[in-house]
């Protein structure tokens, strides 16, 4: 019995060569058990050496694997070829970052922005080491543990058609990670975040799509996270109005 | 479609989105548009209000005018077409509280689901007290 | 450096409130006023009589301004996004005073009638 097969239309792009990215169609078998990724590993194993792309650890942890399958962000390593049958399967580079080269965007933009809503535990008053940890209840973890579970595989950022159009929005998962630590009861950094987080070009360029949420691996719902940091922003707001001698 | 050139010598290509028609490339943006043009139909609905009052202000003839006209198979078209683009606002809207209002009930959230259907249970009644109001 | 936004909390809390009361209210008001009153349903906006009737509670005014003028709002900031995205973001400034503008032109015209409503 022949071996059912699968083709894969995949973007290319040699920046030395290509003026604009174009298309290679490989066929690949249709494996039960294949994802996206085995067929890229089969295609530069066995096809074409100079597919270029990322991947890293096979089983969605390490979050370099995302690409647009079919038009919608996924990691390839946990997106079946079966889904798709009996195809083609269009795999192209993850929408709104510069390609680099066939596969691989450049991410330079994220790894900007992320580090200026400092999505890290800030504290007023740094207790010494000898005073111990600082202690949470289950309950004040569970508030924040949804958004703590990102792995910046920009998943995100490629479904956000605000930032595909409006490339300065900060963007869902750094976003999502200052609601996170907005939410952790041991951190203090929530009005240091303010000037990033709540400006136009943070929170208040979200038009709640919502596919950030969807095409989210971890289920990390930074749409949810955004709103819930533009209701916090009108309160304070509210605040500020009412009782405007009050400590911000 | 532009290719840069940025300082480090590495040509990259960026895909820039057409700034009008993008949201016909996805199904789920397309939805998005909807839901936002929805929007606009529950301002023509005010708008009609508006003029509804205005009529009033202006007499028993001016508002039967008004009324009539509401009678006409064209004003019927249109306010089904309203009374669609209200209902997915309000189901979307509703839909879509959970992610906004995290519910703490005994120290414990509420699922999104139980969030999403209270919610939509308050419309139900909300909306069968005003009918009650206004049929009453 | 980027700032916090002074404006857009307050645009953003009209919008919310606005969505809401849109969202509980639109539905059964197109429903019964638009389709099922001029089918020959009993409604208070059904003839003048009625209408000056239900008028008269202070209830029915402080009811109708308040669906009027909200969801006036929720429609003038979603409608400011959604042309904004629809490729006239250069016009931002333009967008918000075109859109919160007509807003708060209605919102006054719905004052303006309902106080002087005979």
């Amino acid at each position: 019995m022949p071996q059912e097969t699968i083709q894969l239309v995949v973007t290319r792009f040699h920046p030395d060569h290509d003026p604009v990215p174009r298309f290679q169609t490989y066929t690949v078998p249709l494996h039960e058990d294949w994802v996206v990724l085995d067929a890229l590993n089969y295609i530069k194993d066995t096809q074409d050496g100079t597919l270029s792309y990322r991947w890293s650890c096979r089983m969605g942890i390490c979050g370099s694997c995302g690409m647009n399958v079919n038009g919608t962000p996924r990691l390839t390593c946990a997106t079946f070829l079966r889904e798709y049958a009996p195809g083609p399967i269009r795999v192209e580079p993850l929408a709104n970052f510069p390609i680099i080269r066939d596969l691989v965007v450049d991410i330079t933009d994220f790894m900007e922005k992320l580090p200026r809503v400092q999505p890290w535990l800030v504290r007023q008053d740094e207790t010494p080491l000898t005073g111990g940890e600082y202690r949470q209840t289950p309950g004040e973890m569970e508030r924040y543990h949804q958004f703590s579970l990102c792995i910046n595989c920009m998943l995100c950022y490629a479904a956000c058609p605000v930032y595909g159009l409006h490339p300065e929005f900060i963007g869902p998962a750094a976003l999502a990670l200052a609601h996170r630590y907005n939410l952790d009861s041991r951190d203090q950094g929530r009005a240091a975040r303010q000037a990033e987080v709540y400006s136009e070009e943070g929170i208040w360029e979200c038009t709640f799509v919502g596919q950030c949420s969807v095409v989210c691996p971890k289920k990390v719902d930074p749409a949810g996270a955004i709103q819930q940091e533009k209701v916090s922003a009108a309160l304070d707001w509210l605040k500020s109005v009412v009782w405007p001698w009050g400590n911000r | 479609m532009t290719v840069n050139s940025p300082p480090n010598a590495t040509r990259t290509y960026r895909p820039v989105m057409s700034p009008t028609w993008w949201w016909l490339r996805h199904p789920a943006w397309v939805q998005f548009m909807l839901r936002e043009l929805s929007s606009v139909f529950i301002a023509a609905f005010l708008a009609l209000y508006l003029a509804r009052l205005g009529a009033f202000a202006s007499g028993p003839a001016a508002y039967a005018a008004f009324q009539a006209w509401h009678r006409t198979p064209l004003s019927i078209a249109l306010h089904v077409l309203i009374l669609a683009f209200a209902l997915l606002h309000s189901t979307t809207w509703f839909l879509l509280t959970p992610k906004i209002a995290r519910v703490h009930v005994a120290g414990r959230s509420m699922s999104e689901k139980a969030v999403a259907g209270g919610a939509l249970t308050a419309w139900a009644i909300v909306s069968a007290l005003v009918a009650w109001w206004l049929l009453g | 450096m980027a700032h916090a936004s002074r404006s857009e909390p307050f645009w953003w809390s009209l919008f919310a409130a606005g969505g809401v009361v849109a969202a509980f209210l639109v539905p059964i008001h197109v429903l019964l006023e638009g389709i099922v009153g001029p089918l020959g349903g009993p409604t208070p906006a059904a003839d003048y009589d009625r209408m000056h009737a239900w008028l008269a509670s202070p209830f029915t005014r402080v009811y109708l301004f308040v669906l009027i003028s909200l969801p006036l709002f929720h429609w003038a900031h979603r409608f400011r996004f959604t042309l904004a995205d629809l490729g006239l973001s250069r016009f931002g400034a333009w967008l918000a005073v075109l859109c919160y503008g007509a807003a708060i032109v209605g919102t006054a015209l719905a004052a303006w009638l309902l106080i002087t409503a005979p």
